[in-house]
């Protein structure tokens, strides 16, 4: 990989928010926010108008990360395509449930991502008439013939979920794959990231009363990261979700058995942690690795998720203070 | 012709029971454009109006059911519009029979959709035993065994192993017979007990049951006999129903021709009806009229004793009339031009008393289009597809007016081909009578910079006429496009070409020649205020910021003004932009032609290449000339004079066939 993708990245490092800034933005009004991040990467995105700031930063994330793969090759950077394939997936969400409920093009398309790495018209796709021809109008073919198959099984009824479960199942699919047979520097950090999403997924949809061999039907193929067996262990027993820890590491695994109810928000914070820990050695132990470059969009998006929710809190916020007034 | 037609606002007095004749007498006169008296408050309150909506309504919907075009010619030219009174009558019987027709029809639908509903259940079924036709077995025993259940249906092919580890801990068995498009046909069988919970299971693995009847026994060959009886039965009402279906079609193409202009000349004259006001005994309508078809009116009025007509002559100057309604604006052009019509619409309708400039743009459209694309082979092309358009039968009228416009810009585009030798972008085919702008570039830009500084003073000159029949004098004057702004142009135009002939001048004579009239021109405003000062609000008066933003706008209106004129003259350039590209583009083509002319069958790929390259020049060098021509003529002509706030004047009229025909 090359170096000056490396010196990139470790410059956009250097532009990221401190975790105590971060923490200082709670509670603060609006154009404080905007005033503390003037010095970060954010400032651009929300220079303009206070108008759907979580839609225009994740966009400027995006714009930022697009700007990587053009510096990286072959199975490189089809390891960072299908990372990046969670906003594909967000996008062809978004686009199903706007066909699905007749919601009107004009609303939606603001939302959608536009990702400058993929030769998509997702704008295009809302004006389609109906579902089938979004799905045939797919250039993947393997997001066609899935999707295709759930568009048989679903037919008329206005129902998303199936649909959405498997675009998320293919995008969790093809890292676990990545996990399989992609760089050995970015294992680490795909299975940790895949683990959190496979666990948090599986608990909700257990929440949501499906059993655990309906979950082995709509869940990738997780076998690779964890067997069968001690899945339904952790899934589906009461005390289960202990046998979390052997995945965490014994200083996490301690905090977990600690736990005095099963918390997801909180497993999922301790998931988030371990990965930060893993992407730390891996930018020591393999400073020209691909898990620096998935490490950095690992930390990148979650310190997006941390500021778009102390935005968002500050809108409210101040939107009530604002009905109140009035 | 190129100021809109005087309007005469006319009131119209004439006893109650008279309206609709008098209405129907307007229709067929085809020149008066009623005004809303109901939206004038001024007469309003002293007139009562008779409701006629439901009227209306009926008939409306009369018209909608029985596809009539409300707009469209009559056929027969005594048919006669009824009173409300008589119409009522008339109206609720037709409307009867035509909600009848409605319930019939809605029934026929209903049963024909159910039927297609009930073909569609059957066709699955049938397509889903067939899916079962491999197995020989009597699926009455299969379906309903007593200790395990058989659920036969279809999956996506790769999910049958992820199925088979969900099913683990249930007792099962998965037995696929056929695939087909990426989706497996298999029989689940479990125990009855585990019933409910494989069901889940298989809902999730996106499994589809098969559609069978409960019914149905014996072997899916049997079963299959069984349904296509059943199918052909269904076909049969099918059928019956399309019958009942054309039936239904052909009385109502009768009923159309029954009541085709009884509907049209009713819901038109009853539109008119209800704007018309009431006293006790007379009536009052009201409407604009061009002055030009006033006398037929008036001959019109004078042959019913009853009627009076009272009129006024709008003046120029009133953009709207005293109760605020848009004075509407007629154009009255050859009918040559009328084409151009729609062009100048585009950009708008002019004001009451505004200059109409159909005939100048039509011919100044004409002249840049062949300039830009002159072309003896591709204007002959423009020319007959216009005479296809033309000529065509049955073609609309707005497909007749494009055929006229394309004839005559074909017909500027062979001049100027003659005129530059271009024949199909060959330059050495015909003499050119003129010379080839592609050898003489400095000459035709020279002579589009001269088209453009005649389009530009023509524009002002139109524009200080319509504000003097408009007795907007002061804007006249001092308007950017005014005498002052005609001053600057032709001072500064004749400086630059004594600068070119190596006259020198002095700067005095500059001063005076460019400057003075741009240091008049800020006047306007206050001299606006003055005249307007009576009908200002005394704080509006005062307004107008401090002495320096009063200087700073001046300075950059002056500014503003010589690179109006100078951007608007140097925009022409592009018409000899335009005829050198015509000549580039066919040089190109004929060199890649001669490139290919070395391969194999070199000519074959050289005629194909020049033939597609000729129709590339045609239709997207062709569309851009036009384009551009009418950008020159909206930004660089229009914007000089041409005030779009007018309305476009649209009469009550009754047209016939016969009419239409003969026009």
């Amino acid at each position: 990989m090359s170096a000056y993708l490396l010196a990139k990245i470790r410059g956009k490092l250097s532009r990221m928010v401190e975790d105590s800034d971060l923490d200082q933005l709670v509670d603060v009004e609006p154009d404080v926010i905007v005033q503390r991040l003037q010095a970060s990467s954010y400032a651009e995105a929300l220079s303009e108008t206070w108008d759907r700031p979580s839609d225009r930063l994740r966009q400027a994330f995006l714009d930022d990360v697009a700007d990587l793969i053009h510096s990286l090759y072959e199975y490189r950077r089809a390891l960072l395509l299908d990372v990046l394939a969670r906003y594909r997936v967000e996008n062809l969400k978004l686009i199903i449930r706007a066909q699905l409920h007749r919601i009107p093009s004009d609303e939606v398309r603001g939302h959608l991502f536009s990702l400058a790495w993929e030769d998509v018209d997702y704008p295009q796709l809302l004006e389609m008439p109906g579902l089938e021809a979004v799905i045939r109008a797919l250039p993947w073919e393997e997001y066609r013939t899935r999707l295709d198959a759930v568009h048989r099984q679903v037919g008329d009824k206005q129902v998303a979920f199936p649909y959405e479960s498997k675009l998320d199942a293919i995008y969790l699919q093809q890292l676990i794959n990545q996990y399989q047979s992609g760089p050995m520097s970015a294992r680490r950090i795909l299975k940790n990231i895949v683990l959190k999403e496979l666990l948090s997924w599986a608990f909700r949809l257990k929440g949501y009363g499906r059993s655990f061999p309906e979950l082995v039907n709509i869940l990738p193929d997780f076998r690779p990261v964890i067997p069968q067996d001690e899945m339904r262990h952790i899934v589906e027993d009461n005390e289960g979700w202990h046998g979390i820890g052997r995945f965490l590491g014994p200083e996490l695994a301690g905090e977990l058995e600690r736990m005095d109810k099963f918390d997801l928000a909180a497993i999922e914070e301790l998931f988030d942690r371990k990965i930060l820990k893993v992407t730390r050695e891996s930018f020591v132990m393999n400073p020209f690795g691909m898990g620096v470059v998935i490490g950095y969009i690992f930390i990148k998006e979650r310190e997006l998720s941390r500021l778009i929710e102390a935005i968002e809190r500050a809108r409210r916020r101040a939107q009530r203070g604002s009905d109140v007034h009035h | 012709m190129f100021i809109t037609d005087k309007m005469y606002k006319v009131n119209l007095f004439l006893p109650r029971e008279d309206v609709t004749r008098f209405w129907d007498a307007v229709g067929r006169f085809g020149e008066l454009q009623p005004t809303e008296l109901r939206h004038i408050p001024r007469l309003a309150r002293y007139l009562s109006f008779v409701d006629l909506s439901d009227l209306s309504t009926k008939l409306r919907e009369t018209a909608s059911f029985l596809d009539i075009d409300l707009n469209a010619p009559l056929d027969d030219p005594d048919v006669v519009p009824l009173p409300p009174d008589r119409l009522e009558g008339e109206v609720n019987d037709v409307y009867s029979e035509i909600t009848d027709a409605r319930a019939r029809l809605q029934g026929l639908r209903e049963a024909q959709r159910s039927l297609e509903r009930e073909l569609d259940k059957l066709t699955v079924q049938e397509a889903h035993l067939r899916l079962l036709e491999p197995l020989e077995v009597d699926i009455g025993a299969l379906l309903h065994l007593r200790r395990f259940c058989v659920i036969a249906g279809t999956l996506p092919e790769d999910h049958l192993d992820q199925l088979d580890r969900s099913l683990h801990r249930f007792l099962h068995a998965l037995l696929p017979y056929r695939s087909e498009r990426h989706r497996l046909q298999l029989l689940v069988v479990c125990l009855n007990k585990d019933r409910k919970q494989v069901e889940d299971v298989l809902e999730s693995a996106l499994f589809r049951p098969l559609e069978i009847p409960e019914e149905l026994s014996g072997e899916p060959k049997q079963a299959l006999k069984a349904l296509a009886a059943k199918k052909e039965d269904l076909l049969e009402q099918k059928r019956r129903l399309e019958d009942e279906f054309s039936k239904f079609e052909t009385w109502r193409a009768e009923q159309r021709a029954r009541l085709s202009d009884f509907v049209k000349i009713n819901a038109t004259v009853l539109a008119a009806h209800e704007q018309t006001g009431q006293t006790h005994a007379t009536a009052l309508a009201t409407g604009w009229v061009p002055k030009r078809e006033l006398h037929r009116l008036q001959k019109l009025v004078d042959n019913e004793r009853r009627w009076v007509l009272q009129t006024e002559e709008i003046p120029y100057e009133k953009a709207k009339d005293e109760d605020g309604n848009t004075m509407p604006s007629r154009l009255h052009n050859p009918a040559f031009f009328r084409s151009f019509e729609g062009l100048v619409h585009l950009y708008g309708v002019p004001r009451y008393g505004g200059f109409d400039p159909t005939v100048l743009f039509s011919l100044s459209f004409i002249l840049l289009f062949g300039v830009m694309f002159g072309d003896l082979g591709h204007g002959f092309v423009l020319f007959l597809a216009g005479l296809a358009l033309v000529a065509w039968p049955g073609l609309r009228a707005g497909w007749r007016r494009t055929g006229r416009i394309f004839l005559t810009v074909g017909t500027s585009s062979m001049v100027f081909g003659c005129l530059y030798g271009s024949f199909f972008g060959y330059e050495n085919i015909i003499p050119a009578l003129w010379f080839h702008p592609i050898n003489q570039i400095n000459r035709i830009l020279g002579y589009s910079i001269v088209l453009g500084i005649g389009i530009i003073i023509l524009g002002i000159i139109i524009n200080i006429w319509t504000k003097f029949i408009q007795r907007r004098y002061v804007e006249l004057v001092f308007e950017r496009f005014g005498a002052l702004g005609l001053w600057f142009y032709l001072g500064a135009l004749l400086a630059v070409y004594l600068n070119t002939k190596g006259v020198s001048i002095s700067p005095w004579l500059i001063l005076v020649m460019m400057f003075l009239p741009l240091f008049l021109m800020p006047l306007e405003r206050p001299l606006k205020r003055f005249a307007d000062r009576h009908k200002q609000h005394p704080k509006q008066a005062e307004e107008g910021g401090g002495a320096l933003v009063t200087f700073l706008i001046t300075g950059v209106d002056i500014f503003e003004t010589m690179i109006v004129y100078l951007s608007n003259t140097i925009s022409f350039v592009r018409v000899a932009a335009f005829a050198l590209n015509h000549v580039a583009l066919s040089v190109a083509i004929f060199q890649i032609g001669d490139m290919l002319r070395a391969l194999p069958a070199g000519n074959v790929f050289y005629i194909l290449t020049v033939a597609g390259g000729n129709l590339m020049i045609l239709v997207l060098e062709g569309g851009v000339v036009a384009i551009q021509a009418l950008r020159l003529e909206f930004y660089e002509f229009f914007s000089k004079f041409f005030e779009a706030e007018g309305t476009a004047f649209a009469p009550l009229k009754l047209k016939f066939k016969k009419e239409v025909t003969n026009a």
